[in-house]
C-alpha cells in the first residue's frame, strides 16, 4: 500500500486543508529564499562597496600623489622655461652686441684701397 | 592583518623533545630558531637521554650564548610524550610552539603568528600550512590545509606542524597523553579543538619538515603503532563528544574511516525527482528512478525511511507500479504537471515529506556503499552541520563529485576522474571533510535547515540550484560535509541533457560572488597542475566579455 500524496482519502476536508499547508509550506520556502537572497545580495554588494571603497581610497591617494608630482613638475618646468627664455634673451643680446663689436672692427673698402696704392707707390 | 603591536607581542615557548638527532641537522634547527624576526620567544629543548654527547654539548654551547635557550635534561628516555610534557610544563610563555628537532620555521613563523594573534585576541590554537625538505635542503610537497576542520580532523591529523597553541589550554586538556605514542600531536589537536574558542588556519608555510628515512613525514607506515594509536585516539574523541560512531583504520596509514550509527526514531525521507525514464546501464536497460530505489532501500539498516517520488506527468503508470513494489507503504508520490524545474520539484518533495532529515537525491543513481544512509544522514546529529554530500562515480568508477569548490572565477568539481581507489593528494578522497558545497545528486540535510534557507531557489530551475544551496547554508552559520565512505555511481545526464547557461551561473554570482580562494579545498590542492595564465585570461573575460583577452603562449 502506498500513500499518493494527491489520492483522496475520503475526507475531502481534511485534505483540502492539508493541501493548503502543504501550499502555504511551499509559499514559505519560497518566501525565505527571497529574503536570504535578498540579504546574500546586500552582502555581496556591500563586499564589493568595501573593496571598491579600499580601492578609491587607494586610487586616490595615489591621484593626489601623482597630481601634486605633476605640479611641482610643472613649477620646474615654467622656471625651466623662464630660464631659458631668459637665457636666449641675453644670448641674442650679446651676439647682437658681439656683431656690432665685430662690425666696427672690420676695416672699410677705401681705406683698403687706399692703402694698396700707397703700397705700391713706395 | 595588524603588524604584531611591540608591547603586546605575546611570548612564545617553543618546546622540542630531543633525542639523537645527526647533530649538522640539529645545527639547522637551532639555526632556523635563532633567525627568526619576531624576538620574544623561549625555546625549552629537552633531551631524551639521547646516547651521543655531542647532542648535549651542541645545545648548551647555543644555550651559553643566547639566554633564550633552556636545557632541560631526563635522566631517562621517556620518549616523545614524556618529553614534550616536560618542555609544556616549563613554559612560560603565552603560546606553545611545536617544533621537531630535526625541523625548520621558517624566519617569519613566529612573526606572522603574533600578528594573527594580536587579530584575534581568543584565539587558542593556530596552524599553517607546511612543505617537506629533503636532506639537499629542498622543498617540496607543500600542504595548502584547509580553514578549520573539525570533521577532517577525525578522519587525518591535517593541522600538523606549524601548530601553535595557547600555554592555558593545552594545560587545561592536560597536554600529551601516554599510550599514544606516533599519534600524540593528533590526541591532543583533537582534545584542544574540543575546547578552543577559536581556531586559525594561517594558509602560508611556516614550516619545513624534513623527510629523512624514519621520520614521521617521510613514512608513517614506518610506525605502524602510530595509526593504532591514531584510531584509538580518534575513537576516544568520538566517545567524549557523544558522536555514536565506530573507527576503522582508513585507505592508508594515518586515514581512518568513521561509521556512524543513526538514531533508529529518526525518520528520513529520501526526496528524488523523476520523469520515469529508462536508460542501458552495465548492458542492461534499466528503469533508473526504481533501480535507485531498489538499491538505496537494499544499502541501509535504517528502518524509518521514507521515499518521496516527484514524478512529472508523463512518467509512466507502470514505473509508479514498479516503485510501490520495490518501496511498498514507504513510498509517497508527489505528481508534478508543470514544465521542469528542479527545484520546485523538490521543494514540493520536501513539502510533502514527513521525515527530521531530507536527503535529496537524483533518480539516475545506484548506492554502491552499505550503510551509506547511516553514515550521510547521522553527521547531521552535530548542530554545527546543515549539509552532508556522498562520494560519485561514473559509471567507469572514476569520481563524478568529491566536493564542490568555488574560487577563481568559477565553481567547480575537483578531483574528477580519480579513480576509486586512489586517497587524492592529501586524504582528499578517503576521509570525511568540510567543504565549500556539494552536489544535490545525493546530499542530506535536516529538515530545519531545509526550511531556514527556503530550500532550493526555483529561480534556477536546472542548473547551480544545489551551488545556491550550499552558500545559503553556510550563510546561516552551517557547515558542509562531504562523506567519503558514502558511495553511489551518478550515471550523470542520462536522464536529462546538462547544458548550464551563463545566465544560470550569473544569478548565483550575483548573490554570492565566487572568493579568490576556496577556503576548505585551496586551488593549489584541488588544481594543482592549473595554469595561472588561464586564470587570468579567464578574468580578462570574465571582467569584460567583449575584451580579446592575451593569447596562450605557444608551447616551448
Amino acid at each position: 500500500m502506498t500513500q499518493d500524496a494527491t489520492t483522496p482519502t475520503g475526507e475531502p476536508e481534511i485534505e483540502r486543508l492539508r493541501r493548503e499547508v502543504a501550499e502555504v509550506r511551499h509559499e514559505l520556502l519560497l518566501s525565505r529564499d527571497q529574503v536570504i537572497g535578498s540579504d546574500a545580495e546586500v552582502g555581496r554588494v556591500n563586499r564589493d562597496l568595501t573593496r571598491l571603497a579600499q580601492e578609491l581610497r587607494l586610487t586616490t591617494r595615489k591621484l593626489r600623489r601623482t597630481t601634486a608630482r605633476r605640479d611641482e613638475l610643472q613649477q620646474r618646468l615654467d622656471r625651466s622655461r623662464t630660464r631659458h627664455e631668459e637665457q636666449v634673451k641675453r644670448l641674442r643680446s650679446r651676439v647682437a652686441q658681439l656683431e656690432a663689436e665685430l662690425a666696427s672692427a672690420q676695416t672699410s673698402f677705401p681705406r683698403r684701397v687706399a692703402r694698396a696704392v700707397r703700397r705700391r707707390l713706395r | 592583518m595588524s603588524p604584531a603591536r611591540g608591547g603586546d607581542a605575546p611570548l612564545f615557548s617553543i618546546v622540542t623533545p630531543v633525542f639523537d638527532p645527526p647533530i649538522e641537522v640539529l645545527e639547522e634547527t637551532i639555526a632556523s630558531v635563532l633567525g627568526q624576526e619576531h624576538r620574544d620567544w623561549e625555546w625549552i629543548l629537552v633531551d631524551d637521554a639521547s646516547t651521543d654527547p655531542r647532542v648535549v654539548a651542541t645545545i648548551t654551547r647555543h644555550m651559553l650564548a643566547d639566554e633564550r635557550i633552556r636545557l632541560l635534561e631526563r635522566d631517562v628516555n621517556g620518549h616523545i610524550v614524556a618529553a614534550s610534557n616536560d618542555g609544556i610544563e616549563a613554559a612560560r610563555g603565552e603560546f606553545v610552539v611545536l617544533l621537531d628537532h630535526d625541523d625548520l620555521l621558517t624566519s617569519d613563523a613566529l612573526e606572522v603568528n603574533a600578528r594573527w594573534i594580536a587579530d584575534h585576541d581568543d584565539v587558542d590554537y593556530l596552524y599553517s600550512d607546511e612543505d617537506k625538505v629533503d636532506d639537499r635542503g629542498r622543498t617540496y610537497g607543500r600542504f595548502a590545509k584547509p580553514d578549520w576542520s573539525p570533521e577532517r580532523l577525525r578522519g587525518q591529523m591535517y593541522t600538523s606542524h606549524l601548530s601553535v597553541i595557547r600555554t592555558s589550554v593545552v594545560r587545561k586538556v592536560g597536554g600529551f597523553r601516554e599510550g599514544y605514542d606516533g599519534s600524540q600531536d593528533h590526541d591532543l589537536a583533537l582534545r584542544v579543538g574540543e575546547v578552543a574558542r577559536r581556531v586559525v588556519h594561517i594558509p602560508e608555510v611556516l614550516y619545513h619538515w624534513r623527510a629523512v628515512a624514519g621520520s614521521a613525514s617521510a613514512a608513517i607506515d614506518a610506525k605502524p603503532y602510530a595509526t593504532v594509536a591514531g584510531q584509538r585516539a580518534v575513537q576516544d574523541h568520538l566517545d567524549r563528544t557523544g558522536v555514536a560512531g565506530r573507527v576503522d583504520q582508513g585507505a592508508e596509514p594515518g586515514r581512518y574511516v568513521i561509521h556512524r550509527e543513526l538514531d533508529p526514531g529518526i525518520r528520513v525521507s529520501v526526496v528524488i525527482p523523476t520523469l520515469g525514464q529508462s536508460d542501458i546501464v552495465f548492458g542492461r536497460r534499466r528503469v533508473m528512478v526504481v533501480e535507485a530505489v531498489r538499491s538505496l532501500l537494499a544499502r541501509t539498516r535504517h528502518q524509518d525511511v521514507e521515499v518521496v517520488v516527484v514524478h512529472d506527468a508523463p512518467t509512466p503508470p507502470e514505473v509508479l507500479e514498479q516503485l510501490r513494489e520495490v518501496a511498498g507503504d514507504r513510498l509517497v508520490l508527489v505528481p508534478y504537471a508543470k514544465p521542469f524545474n528542479y527545484s520546485e520539484k523538490m521543494n514540493l518533495g520536501a513539502v510533502a515529506a514527513t521525515g527530521e532529515r531530507l536527503v535529496l537525491l537524483n533518480d539516475d543513481v545506484e548506492v554502491i556503499s552499505d550503510r551509506w544512509l547511516e553514515n550521510l544522514v547521522a553527521p547531521l546529529d552535530d548542530p554545527r552541520v546543515g549539509m552532508t554530500g556522498a562520494k560519485l562515480y561514473f559509471a567507469d568508477s572514476t569520481v563524478q563529485h568529491a566536493c564542490h569548490a568555488y574560487w577563481g572565477t568559477h565553481y567547480r568539481h575537483p578531483f574528477r576522474f580519480w579513480t576509486r581507489d586512489e586517497a587524492g593528494p592529501f586524504g582528499e578522497l578517503v576521509v570525511n571533510r568540510e567543504v565549500s558545497g556539494v552536489t544535490a545528486a545525493c546530499a542530506a540535510m535536516t529538515r530545519e535547515t531545509y526550511f531556514e534557507v527556503g530550500g532550493f531557489t526555483e529561480t534556477l530551475p536546472a542548473n547551480f540550484n544545489d551551488v545556491d544551496l550550499c552558500y545559503k547554508v553556510r550563510h546561516v552559520g552551517r557547515s558542509i560535509v562531504w562523506v567519503a565512505n558514502c558511495e553511489l555511481f551518478h550515471f550523470e545526464s542520462r536522464t536529462r541533457e546538462g547544458k548550464a547557461e551563463a545566465w544560470e551561473r550569473y544569478a548565483v554570482v550575483r548573490r554570492w560572488g565566487i572568493p579568490e580562494e576556496d577556503p576548505f579545498t585551496p586551488s593549489a590542492v584541488a588544481s594543482p597542475m592549473i595554469d595561472p595564465h588561464r586564470i587570468l585570461r579567464e578574468r580578462i573575460r570574465e571582467a569584460d566579455p567583449g575584451l580579446r583577452a592575451p593569447a596562450a603562449a605557444p608551447p616551448p
